[in-house]
């Protein structure tokens, strides 16, 4: 138990009050992030691409 | 008393490749993956595997090429999930730089895309593996009863997260390779997968066999994969001394209950019928989490497990306040937060007509698989680098080490140690020398040396008794290699 309250301190996830603003905090830079990665990933023609990207079966 | 084997693990990933090129004939995906396999072969500290189908690296991986134009690299054995993913990490960053290096040469190539997915969507769908092994003692039955509920259930942080094979809206899933999962034990790894495939091929000396495990997906966030293999080694280090944890959850239906959990991203909603009644993944992820810290003390427990068991008790906790609490440290959550932002904005893009409606609905669905795709590409072009590169997640865990040295050393203690140090000894020094998870055969010089013992630390050279066998599996690939020159 120490050691998960010591992790919760470090940033990792919890359930307590205190955590809740980081982790939404964190989620909002995620999310303002995650827009320019996406818009800088994707291609623009997803057909195209999806089409280019078709894959054999493996294992 | 049962005294249990040190925990060996190992995890094999098949990555997927797609060249972008006008040039689609000279730069067809087979002819790529030959050439990164070629540039491999000239390039790393290596010597080939005895099939003749690829190389084993200094670092004590193997690296060669799996059915369906897959390039596979598969782990050397290492003794935490820690040190794990630390390989898992070089790999990626061997068989990038490798892709890269042949880009920088063709003009005509505008890049080449390594994709760390394991499906893909379109057709009939399509899948290839990302499998784990583990050294274990005891008869396989047990563990089959012992592991199943743990399968089906680590998927809760364990999943890749993605998209439902064949819906004509996109569903969201926890993990697309459950689609490809349909019994619990199978012979086969290409059709009807099984969570465990009945491969007997243990790799290591008498007393000891390898599970192997073909349900998991390749993550791209350390937390992730450390939480897959680690709380599935501690599962079977437990099931290995004789506990019996997971006989008490026993599920019913598992590749039902499977494929519920797998469509239930609120991790509330899933219930299965188990021994002990009606549970979520996640009460039955608890119930093992508890099964392991009761027996933290116990000899088959190694020393990182109270880490582990710290990791994956917050994880479960964090899950049951809220899934998407964990969008910078999973990969489902993750990429669910990413799907919902780009539908919401496809939802305030407008709309027209019923026709137009459609047309647009179609576009997003191959938006998103776009997204899902583009998310596992490795390198600085795929959504996970940019955002981990841009500091916004929260993934990584430093015990995963350095990650430059692990492209070319091994992992120190046992046989991979062994492995490695010989391939960077020979390497250059023999022509003609070859290599297997267990041997080294210097063919120049007559004389092989084994190592069945994957703690072994020593090994001695002896005459070498020729053996076609070592020659024969990959006439194929051992003529492709010839032609090249190596």
């Amino acid at each position: 138990m120490e050691d998960r309250n010591r992790q919760r301190e470090t940033g990792t996830p919890g359930t307590d009050d205190s955590n809740l603003g980081e982790i939404r905090s964190q989620a909002d830079e995620l999310l303002r992030a995650g827009d320019a990665a996406v818009q800088r990933a994707l291609s623009g023609d997803a057909s195209a691409f999806l089409q280019a990207n078709r894959q054999q079966g493996g294992q | 008393m049962i005294v249990s084997a040190p925990l060996i693990m190992g995890v094999e990933v098949e990555y997927a490749i797609t060249p972008l090129s006008t040039d689609v004939e000279t730069f067809s995906r087979e002819a790529v993956v030959r050439k990164i396999l070629a540039r491999g072969s000239a390039e790393l500290v290596a010597l080939r595997d005895h099939g003749g189908s690829g190389l084993f690296l200094s670092n004590g991986s193997r690296f060669y090429l799996d059915v369906g134009s897959h390039p596979e690299i598969s782990s050397p054995e290492c003794q935490s999930p820690f040190e794990l993913v630390r390989y898992l990490r070089a790999g990626d960053q061997i068989l990038q730089r490798l892709a890269r290096e042949i880009v920088d040469v063709e003009p005509e190539l505008q890049e080449i895309l390594v994709l760390a997915g394991n499906v893909d969507y379109l057709g009939g769908g399509a899948s290839w593996g990302c499998h784990e092994s583990y050294m274990y003692r005891r008869e396989a039955e047990d563990l089959v009863n012992e592991l199943t509920p743990h399968l089906v259930s680590r998927i809760v942080y364990s999943g890749a997260g993605g998209f439902r094979l064949g819906a004509s809206v996109p569903e969201f899933t926890i993990s697309p390779r459950a689609a490809f999962t349909t019994r619990v034990l199978s012979r086969s790894t290409t059709e009807s997968r099984g969570l465990i495939s009945m491969k007997n091929e243990s790799l290591a000396g008498t007393g000891s066999s390898r599970l192997h495990l073909i349900c998991g997906e390749n993550l791209r966030s350390e937390l992730a994969t450390v939480l897959k293999v680690g709380t599935t080694a501690l599962v079977l280090a437990l099931a290995d001394a004789g506990f019996k944890i997971g006989s008490a959850v026993a599920i019913r239906r598992p590749i039902v209950a499977l494929s519920a959990f797998a469509a239930d991203p609120s991790c509330k909603a899933a219930f299965v019928q188990t021994a002990r009644g009606r549970m979520r993944a996640i009460d039955i992820q608890r119930h093992y989490l508890e099964g392991v810290e009761a027996h933290l003390s116990h000899e088959c427990m190694p020393e990182w497990a109270p880490r582990l068991c710290s990791l994956w008790g917050e994880t479960l906790d964090g899950l049951d306040a809220d899934p998407m609490g964990l969008s910078t440290r999973l990969d489902w959550p993750m990429k669910r937060m990413l799907f919902g932002q780009h539908i919401a904005q496809w939802k305030t893009s407008g709309a027209g007509d019923p026709a137009q409606q459609m047309q647009s609905l179609i576009r997003l669905r191959e938006e998103l698989i776009e997204l899902d795709t583009r998310f596992s590409v490795l390198g600085e072009t795929g959504v996970f680098e940019i955002l981990d590169s841009g500091g916004v997640l929260n993934h990584r865990l430093a015990e995963a080490g350095d990650i430059a040295e692990a492209q070319v050393k091994p992992p120190p203690g046992g046989r991979a140690q062994l492995r490695g140090e010989l391939i960077a000894a020979l390497h250059g020094e023999s022509e003609t020398a070859s290599c297997g998870w267990t041997s080294i055969v210097d063919w120049e010089h007559s004389r092989e040396t084994t190592f069945p013992d994957p703690m072994a630390t020593t090994c001695q050279w002896c005459s070498q008794k020729a053996s076609a066998a070592y020659r024969g599996e990959h006439p194929d690939l051992v003529a492709f290699l010839a032609s090249e020159g190596m």
